[in-house]
């Protein structure tokens, strides 16, 4: 399936965060030694996508990717820092929030990852 | 469960909600994640939460005391009733008019067709000499208002009409299509209405290129929202709250904070 796309072009606002973390197995030894190793594969990222101002259009793509989007389903999403493509993302455990206020504008939040 | 089924309120004007209001879906599955950050899902127990807030305002006496009716009757919680979600579409497969959950009587043929604007287009073929009507009827339990639009188009001008009942009442509307319009029609149900079933009728030896059906409780067509299985009246919804808190602004300009919870399957 595709990340939906909003009507200026873009998959992303301002205010999205990037969370970017690395994977480290550590031993302890006796005397306080320390070893960490780090898994030079791992790249986890999860973006968090905060939409304001949304056309009610735009907002039900986002639900209908959201509902539609089976279980294991991947997609590809384009970093918007790096303008990198992760070709194995998914959603991430955070639910889909959408909001519609009194002039029929909508807000969202969605979380997605790469699969590591 | 209760003798008559529990009708979620309408407000006076045939609406269900007033806005802001806001949807949380949520996905609940059991699942195992490795290191590697890789997850092993349980598939079979996947579910979709849905979680509505609507917030009313200046409710009049009227429609508070329905409010308070209805929290009574579905026993703060314990019982469940059927929920419209009020931001999507209550129709099933909008994306696949040649599914078997859209009534297509004997010689009326739907067929998919390539188009570039409006993707998910069917064209429908009536080459009798009786018009026939494509239908389809959905569970909307209470008096709200309904409107029921499609996107329609045959380059050389086509009629066709539109049809939206509630069993009692039934209202129709004669359309032509030109290039791709959405066409709509509206009705204000009763209070002990049950379905909505909508209908696209062709007249006799006549073709018509069809999109995006919707029906939504609303007085006019929304943003186009497509659906799966099933569409978005939820058979089984319940409060997700145990306390009420209802203040009364001034005489007759009540406030009041539902939480509605619903599970559909992936």
């Amino acid at each position: 399936m595709e990340f939906p796309i909003l009507i200026s072009g873009e998959l992303a606002q301002s205010g999205a965060i990037l969370s970017t973390s690395a994977l480290h197995i550590e031993h302890f030894f006796e005397g306080y030694a320390r070893q960490s190793q780090q898994l030079a594969d791992y790249d986890q990222r999860i973006w968090q996508l905060r939409y304001s101002n949304l056309q009610p259009a735009e907002a039900m793509k986002l639900r209908n990717f959201y509902e539609a989007l089976p279980i294991d389903g991947v997609f590809t999403f384009t970093d918007p820092w790096s303008g990198q493509t992760y070709t194995t993302c998914r959603l991430a455990p955070a639910p889909l929030t959408l909001s519609c206020d009194q002039d029929n504008r909508f807000t969202a939040y969605l979380e997605i990852e790469n699969a590591g | 469960m209760p003798a008559s089924p529990i009708a979620f309120p309408a407000l006076d004007n045939g609406m269900l909600a007033q806005l802001p209001a806001s949807l949380t879906i949520e996905k609940l599955i059991r699942g195992t994640r490795f290191a590697d950050g890789s997850i092993l899902s349980a598939a079979f127990q996947a579910r979709l939460r849905y979680s509505w807030v609507l917030r009313y305002e200046n409710l009049s006496t009227a429609e508070w005391q329905r409010f308070m009716d209805f929290i009574a009757a579905s026993g703060r919680g314990l019982e469940s009733f059927v929920f419209p979600d009020p931001l999507g579409n209550l129709l099933a497969r909008s994306g696949n008019l040649e599914s078997s959950v859209w009534l297509s009587p004997p010689g009326l043929t739907v067929d998919p067709i390539e188009d570039a604007a409006q993707p998910k287009s069917f064209i429908l073929t009536n080459p009798t000499t009786e018009p026939l009507t494509l239908s389809q009827t959905v569970e909307i339990t209470g008096g709200f208002r309904t409107c029921f639009s499609v996107a329609a188009k045959w380059d050389g001008a086509a009629s066709f009409s539109l049809s939206l009942s509630d069993g009692v009442d039934t209202a129709t509307s004669e359309a032509t299509a030109h290039g791709w319009v959405r066409h709509s029609i509206s009705l204000s149900s009763g209070s002990a209405a049950a379905t909505r079933t909508v209908g696209i009728t062709v007249p006799p030896t006549t073709q018509i290129v069809l999109s995006s059906p919707q029906l939504e409780i609303a007085a006019a067509p929304g943003a186009y929202l497509e659906t799966g299985a099933v569409g978005a009246s939820f058979p089984s919804a319940w409060l997700a709250q145990r306390s009420f808190d209802s203040r009364s602004n001034a005489p007759g300009a009540h406030s009041i904070t539902l939480r509605i919870e619903s599970l559909r399957a992936i």
